[in-house]
């Protein structure tokens, strides 16, 4: 049932998922409309360009994650219920990863056709932002629930996670640049991989932390 | 469920503080507090705005840490805020719903209805809240009291935006709520509708700003 709640609620409110991936694919357009017609193809711009647009989409639905049910007093609720909170942050970072980092995944191979990456890397593509994306909404919730009792946080909360996101974006980039270069991964997806466990391992803890700080302001 | 620094005594005594006094910024809001609250009985805190009734029952939670003195709650308690913590696009049943699990209790859609019923709000069980009014919307968080299991009610103030039919109606609940064992701390500021077992009055202290937390 908790579970449920959080897909119920974005299905009542659609915009959660249509907003970050319409800047996505909004993006990617103007760097095809504008770079495409100067480059030829993007060649190894493309690996680091991808990755940067799904870390910034990413960003434009992390704000609203915990507002809501800050500003109903849920989050209060969720904290002395008796459902282990470690549990319901994991809940979170589960749906969030699939409203923005699955939806993400989805349309991969459009963002790819776009900026005219070559066809059998479509595969490879998906691959590397499925083990990436979790990274991005992990490290994501800590950051919104550091900055949710601060009103509009948004800008800030940019400010806060976007250095803290430079290994997924290095080594998700940097794995994508190798396929185009030799057409195998090197050690990029280890390591981006490593950064998704290790983001899974300590970043749900930081979030208890941060969520108790804000609500006990 | 125990909360609280001291480990009590009495089996009889859901609440109970000694000389407890909440700090903000490091300023004092007020006098130290003693009081302790039975099973079947009812505390309301009074006190005029800014005297610190809601940050009295967070710190009673473990809400709000910066304190002094000693407070203990010996049972599982039920605490509303000023946010009613109901979803907005959800309906009432579906929000109470989701408090049971919340309470790790098995989805139980009848005995949600039966209560959000006895409110009177049968015809918006199934409207999402945001197309409740804020009277309404309170008879939900009502609901949901009586839908939960726990013995000692926080309330903060509980008969806020009901009119006077619903005032009634919430004054009986909470007999038959001290009736069935359980107790209510509750803070208040408007006229007396409901007459508590004791009432305790945060006064502000005179000597400001030299103590440490």
């Amino acid at each position: 049932m908790l579970v449920r709640r959080e897909f119920i609620g974005i299905s009542r409110n659609p915009s959660l998922v249509i907003n970050p991936l319409m800047f996505l694919l909004i993006a990617v357009t103007i760097f095809a409309i504008t770079l495409k017609p100067i480059l030829g193809d993007m060649g190894r711009a493309a690996g680091g360009l991808i990755w940067v647009l799904v870390l910034l989409s990413s960003l434009t639905s992390l704000d609203s994650l915990f507002r809501k049910d800050y500003d109903n007093g849920t989050l209060e609720q969720l904290l002395l219920g008796e459902v282990n909170p470690f549990f319901l942050v994991l809940m979170k970072c589960f749906t969030h990863w699939c409203s923005s980092g699955l939806v993400m995944v989805i349309v991969a191979p459009v963002i790819a056709m776009s900026l005219g990456l070559s066809q059998d890397l479509y595969g490879s593509l998906v691959l590397c932002l499925l083990v990436g994306t979790p990274a991005i909404s992990l490290i994501g919730l800590v950051g919104a629930a550091l900055t949710v009792a601060l009103g509009r946080g948004g800008a800030l909360l940019s400010l806060l996670i976007l250095p803290i996101m430079f290994p997924v974006v290095i080594f998700g980039g940097g794995s994508i640049d190798s396929l185009v270069m030799s057409g195998e991964f090197g050690g990029g997806l280890i390591w981006l991989f490593a950064t998704s466990m290790f983001a899974l391992g300590v970043a749900p803890i930081a979030t208890l932390f941060a969520l108790r700080l804000s609500i006990e302001i | 469920m125990s909360l609280g620094n001291t480990a009590l005594r009495d089996e009889n005594i859901t609440v109970e503080t000694k000389n407890l006094q909440c700090f903000r910024d490091e300023r004092c809001l007020f006098a130290p507090i003693s009081e302790e609250v039975r099973v079947g009985a009812s505390l309301e805190v009074k006190g005029r705005n800014g005297s610190g009734k809601t940050t009295l029952l967070r710190a009673l939670i473990g809400l709000h840490r910066q304190t002094r003195g000693s407070f203990s709650i010996s049972t599982s308690f039920l605490y509303q805020g000023h946010k009613l913590g109901l979803d907005e696009s959800m309906t009432p049943v579906e929000n109470l719903v989701w408090f049971q699990a919340l309470n790790g209790r098995k989805a139980n859609q009848s005995s949600a209805f039966r209560n959000i019923d006895f409110l009177g709000l049968s015809e918006k069980a199934d409207t999402p809240c945001q197309f409740l009014s804020t009277g309404q919307k309170k008879k939900v968080s009502i609901a949901r009291w009586l839908d939960s299991d726990k013995k000692l009610w926080l309330l903060d103030e509980p008969f806020t935006s009901l009119d006077s039919e619903s005032s009634n109606v919430l004054v009986s609940i909470f007999d038959q709520h001290l009736v069935n064992g359980g107790s209510i701390v509750y803070s208040n500021h408007i006229d007396a509708v409901y007459t508590p077992s004791s009432e305790v009055r945060l006064e502000p202290v005179e000597l400001e700003g030299i103590v440490e937390c």
